[in-house]
This record gives C-alpha cells, sequence and structure tokens, in this order.
C-alpha cells in the first residue's frame, strides 16, 4: 500500500458528512479551511461557460475507450460539448502502438513473394532506369513541350522540354500538376455517350459504328445540319483532318469554344496584319512593355517564352545587359504581370477598350499614323484617364516604336 | 486486518501460467513469423520452371547479362521477359513439357511467376550499377584499371547451381564486411560475370589500391537512404 498520504484535511475537523474532505489547488484548500466552498465553486464555475448540467455521469479516461462513472449531484458536465469516446490516452497508446507495427512491417521479409517479369518486354525498358518522353500539351492556340518522365511505364515528373521553343526548359504550374490528371479517378477510361443525364461507356466499335451511321447520314446533304464542338487547337494534324471534315461536309459548321480563350487577342491580330495569326512575343528587342488587361508573364498562353524574353533585360547585373525595359500594366485584377511593371493602373476591365482609344488619340495627336481607326478613335476622351498614362507615357511609346 | 483478499492467493499460478502462455507466443510468432525461411543460406525455393543455372550459364556458358540484361547500368537487375526465353526455346527444345508455362506465357502475354530469392528489406537501398559499373584504380606505376564486385561474391557459384539457392546470408553484417574491405572481392570489371576467375598474386599486391578506388560507404546513409 502507498504510504504517501492523500491530500485530505482531517475528517475530525473539516466533517462535511462525505468522508474525506480533499483539495486540488491553495485556494481550494483556503475555501474548505474558512468554510467558504461555496463562493469558490461559484467562482469556478463562471470559469466554465458551456451548457452545464450537473447530476450527469462523467466520463473518465480509463483503458482505450472512456469509462462512464456513476452520476456525481454537484459536478457539472458540458452536454454542449461532443464527448469523444477514446480517452487522449487510449489514442495515443492505439497510435503508438499502430506505428510501431508499422515500423517492424518494413523489417519483414515474407517468405514467397514472385517476381513477375513481362512476357513481351517493351522496347529500350531497362527496369531501374526512367525513360524520359517528348509531348507537347495545348494552352488555347499555343502549345508548351514537356518532357515526361517514366519508370517502368509509369509517369512520375513532368518537366519543360529545353528544346522546345515555348517551354525552354520550363513548365507552367499547370503543367507540374498534369502528372496527376494522368492518375485522375474521374480520368475518362473510353469513349462514352450521353443517356439521359448520365454517362454510358461504349467500346471503340460502337463509336466506329456511330461515325459510320453519321457519314451515311449526311451524305446526300453535305452535312447539312451537322454540328461539330471541338476545342481551339494549332496542332497541324488537327488542323488538317478539320480542313478534311470541311471538304467532306462543306454544309456543316464547325464551332470552337474554350472556356478562356484568347478571342480579344485573336481579333486584335486578325484587325492588325488583316489575316488569322496567332501572336509570337518577343520581348528581348522591346524597350518599352505595355500590357493591357494582360497577363503575359502570369497565366496567358505562352508565359513560359514571354518570360525568358522578358526577364534578361532585367538582368542589370549581367555584363552585357542592355538598356532595362520599362513594363506598364493597366488591369483590372491582380496578376504577376501587374505585380512586375514598374507602372501600374488598376481599372474596370470595361473601360480598357476606352482608355486604349484615349491612348491612340494622344499618339495620332503626338504623329502616329492610325491608318483606319483613326476615326473610332477621334471621339476618345482623353480627360477621363490620368494625364501621365496616355501623354507622358505616349512619349516613351513614340520614341521606343517597334 | 486482512488487506488482500483470498483469491489473490492464485495470482503467482495465473501469473506463471499467463508468463509461460505470453513467452510461448512470442517464440511462436518470432519463430514462425520474423524468421522467415528466404534469409537462410541454402533457400532454394521451387521455381515454375526448372530452369538450370547450371546448363545455360555453366555448361553452355551463356553469359549472366545475356539474360539479366543491363545489370551493370540500372539498379534492378532484371529477371528476363519471356520473349527472352522465345528467342532460343522457339528453336531449341520447342516441345518440352518443362518449358509448358514458358510457352503459355508467350502465348497469353501473362508474365512467369517466379519465386523470389534474394529479397532486401524496404528500408535498405541495394544498386547493382554502383557494384557492377567498375571504379576506376590507379597504381603506383600510372596505370589504370577498372575494379568491381564479381556476381559470385554474393550470389555465389550460380553456374554450378541446378535450382538457385541463397549462397551468402545477406544481412546488414555481411555486407558491412566487404564495405569495410572490399579488396578481396574486387576484380577486373571484365571479369565480373566470369564464375571461375581467381585473382593472381599481381591482383592481389594491388588490393589496397582497388579498395581505394571503389571507396564504399560504411555510414548508415549509404543504404538507409
Amino acid at each position: 500500500m502507498s504510504r504517501r498520504k492523500p491530500y485530505a484535511l482531517p475528517t475530525d475537523r473539516f466533517d462535511t458528512g462525505s468522508g474525506q474532505v480533499m483539495w486540488r489547488s491553495l485556494e481550494e484548500k483556503e475555501a474548505i479551511v474558512s468554510g467558504q466552498t461555496t463562493a469558490l465553486r461559484k467562482e469556478a464555475a463562471a470559469e466554465l461557460p458551456g451548457g452545464f448540467a450537473k447530476g450527469l455521469p462523467i466520463v473518465e479516461a480509463g483503458g482505450l475507450l472512456k469509462k462512464a462513472k456513476a452520476p456525481v449531484a454537484d459536478v457539472s458536465v458540458d452536454i454542449l460539448q461532443k464527448q469523444p469516446r477514446l480517452s487522449r490516452r487510449g489514442f495515443m497508446q492505439a497510435g503508438g502502438a499502430a506505428t510501431a507495427a508499422l515500423a517492424l512491417q518494413g523489417c519483414i521479409r515474407r517468405p514467397e513473394s514472385n517476381i513477375l517479369p513481362f512476357s513481351k518486354g517493351p522496347e529500350y525498358t531497362i527496369p531501374g532506369i526512367p525513360q524520359h518522353f517528348a509531348t507537347v500539351t495545348a494552352r488555347g492556340n499555343d502549345a508548351l513541350g514537356l518532357l515526361v518522365e517514366s519508370n517502368e511505364g509509369r509517369p512520375t515528373k513532368i518537366n519543360g522540354n529545353a528544346e522546345h521553343p515555348s517551354s525552354l526548359g520550363a513548365t507552367d504550374t499547370r503543367a507540374q500538376l498534369h502528372i496527376w490528371d494522368l492518375y485522375d479517378p474521374d480520368r475518362s477510361h473510353g469513349p462514352a455517350s450521353s443517356e439521359g443525364d448520365s454517362w454510358a461507356s461504349k467500346s471503340w466499335a460502337d463509336v466506329d459504328a456511330a461515325r459510320e451511321a453519321l457519314v451515311e447520314a449526311h451524305t446526300e446533304d453535305q452535312g447539312a445540319g451537322l454540328v461539330v464542338l471541338a476545342p481551339p487547337t494549332s496542332s497541324p494534324s488537327m488542323l488538317r483532318v478539320r480542313r478534311r471534315f470541311a471538304a467532306r461536309f462543306p454544309q456543316a459548321t464547325l464551332h470552337e469554344w474554350e472556356s478562356v480563350a484568347d478571342d480579344n487577342v485573336a481579333a486584335g491580330a486578325d484587325a492588325a496584319f488583316g489575316q488569322k495569326v496567332y501572336p509570337v512575343y518577343n520581348f528581348s528587342t522591346a524597350e518599352v512593355v505595355l500590357a493591357v488587361d494582360s497577363d503575359f508573364l502570369g497565366d496567358d498562353a505562352g508565359s513560359l517564352r514571354n518570360q525568358r524574353t522578358f526577364g534578361p533585360r532585367r538582368a542589370l547585373t549581367s555584363p552585357d545587359r542592355q538598356i532595362m525595359n520599362r513594363l506598364y500594366a493597366v488591369e483590372a485584377t491582380y496578376s504577376v504581370t501587374g505585380a512586375m511593371a514598374d507602372h501600374r493602373l488598376r481599372m474596370k476591365a470595361a473601360r480598357v477598350g476606352s482608355y486604349l482609344r484615349a491612348l491612340a488619340k494622344t499618339l495620332a495627336g503626338k504623329g502616329l499614323a492610325l491608318g483606319g481607326v483613326a476615326g473610332a478613335v477621334a471621339a476618345a476622351d482623353t480627360a477621363a484617364y490620368p494625364s501621365d498614362w496616355h501623354a507622358s507615357g505616349a512619349d516613351d511609346r513614340l520614341a521606343n516604336r517597334g | 486486518m486482512q488487506i488482500f483478499p483470498r483469491q489473490l492467493n492464485y495470482l503467482p499460478l495465473v501469473l506463471a501460467v499467463a508468463a509461460f502462455t505470453a513467452g510461448g507466443a512470442i517464440t511462436f510468432v518470432f519463430w514462425f513469423y520474423f524468421s522467415p525461411k528466404n534469409l537462410q543460406v541454402g533457400y532454394a525455393p521451387e521455381q515454375p520452371v526448372p530452369y538450370s543455372h547450371r546448363l545455360h550459364a555453366g555448361e553452355l556458358g551463356i553469359d549472366c547479362r545475356y539474360c539479366h540484361a543491363n545489370v551493370e547500368q540500372s539498379a534492378y537487375s532484371m529477371v528476363p521477359p519471356t520473349q527472352t526465353c522465345m528467342g532460343c526455346h522457339a528453336v531449341v527444345h520447342p516441345e518440352s513439357a518443362r518449358l509448358a508455362p514458358v510457352r503459355e506465357s508467350w502465348a497469353t502475354g501473362d508474365p512467369i511467376e517466379w519465386v523470389r530469392i534474394h529479397q532486401l528489406p524496404d528500408h535498405s537501398y541495394f544498386n547493382h550499377s554502383a557494384h557492377l559499373y567498375g571504379a576506376k584504380a590507379v597504381y603506383e606505376d600510372g596505370s589504370e584499371v577498372r575494379v568491381a564486385v564479381g556476381c559470385t561474391s554474393c550470389h555465389g557459384r550460380i553456374d554450378q547451381m541446378e535450382v538457385v539457392a541463397i549462397a551468402e546470408p545477406i544481412a546488414m553484417g555481411w555486407c558491412l564486411e566487404c564495405h569495410r574491405n572490399p579488396g578481396p572481392n574486387l576484380r577486373p570489371v571484365e571479369e565480373i560475370t566470369n564464375m571461375a576467375w581467381e585473382p593472381d598474386e599481381e591482383w592481389v599486391s594491388h588490393q589496397e589500391d582497388h579498395a581505394r578506388a571503389v571507396n564504399p560507404p560504411e555510414h548508415c546513409n549509404g543504404c538507409h537512404r
């Protein structure tokens, strides 16, 4: 039996009628000795907010699971608090045992595991040495060259392809995460057709049959009423397929749609160059850059290439440095480009068009030939925008035309 | 005053029985579960195909790397695909009953389920190429030689085994013996697959040069990465 004496006050002097009088703090002892226990209990109760109720069974730690003890009349239990079934100590015990078991499992080499080599080994695959495959992923009308590392047929890492002009060895955040797409359980495993509200898996033979039926149905009317919805692409193979489709079914319509698209860029390039082109910027010769609602260093297509040509102009410690370029950013939201800009003007996206007209008007006033758009610009309200964003800025821009 | 209840008189007996049972259980668990046969020298499981290394590597003299290709390039020693077997056995003994599993694997594309003989625990890292690729040793007179560990140092005389068995205790103490004194187990890199190679006196006299060239790690992180 323990020789340690319990923290009890002598019962002959402090008899409360319920056996020994225990105390847990000096304050409590004081209170008991001076007979002011009620005041102390009130104080303690005030410290414990919540839905307390007296006379409920208390759960206490004992072994792994908490055990309910008999109700104690004057002890409050917080009934709003969810009482965990597993005690804290029990959790630590179970968790520790599980961890130890796992660690032990690593040491065990149970008999009889099998080695399963290929039946027909894939070419150029050496088990233990990763392979790298060059591939390309679409960024709207742009393409991003990638290098996929594959270990024994399982892709493990995606990096930029240093020999691809739009990657130059770098990837963007989306490309880094493409590796998860490959293991996405929701990724489609084959063709499917919509049936009611859901999708039904189909075989490739079904696809062929459906396609042949479609071709047969539209042979006579040359594709009248046939509509194809497709993502935009710059892939020569896909474009060739689309040209052949258009030649076969001249009456059919082919729509391109993407949720985030470069329609404005394409329209601008169309207006500027008179033909359907995709602009590829070279910032290595640009002295002054004006980015209007354009995140060309951040999320836009081709941003990696842009960074590689834009950045060296700012490497001030480089021995072959040129004059540092100057970046103006006009934008409606925070972007990497805006953070990089020397001058940033925040502007509602709706006003960007009228700002551009004001800028063009100022430039025209300083002698820039505007050609066909001069008439549209004439009515622009230059006073609505800070003067240094089209007046002095315009000088900067005029001095560095290109 | 009676402090202890009477039932406690049985406590020593209960304790003795419990200790005996627990001890027995622990012994059994370790004996059955933690001491697998495949860690013991001489473990030679029956394989799905009665492939004879003595015939192929010994009598026919096929180089190890004909089947275990690129073992000096890769961390793993590859067990060959069925294709490698069929390269010869489409012509040699094409009807043999003992080769039925090979032909079946070739026809169906399913792998042959070879039983693993050498198995390292998950917490140790072993790289075949590090041992076989060869390190450049420089002698006092300036001549150079590339040295590596031969197959036999760990796998024994495979060319004399009808059924492959574990030849050495593949355990940490045994690994460290060689890592501390690699000289006796090193040979010219051209001879790694030569089962019968024996060092001459000239070679033995340069053991220190060889050991210095490979300089194997002895710290924990060398293998327990």
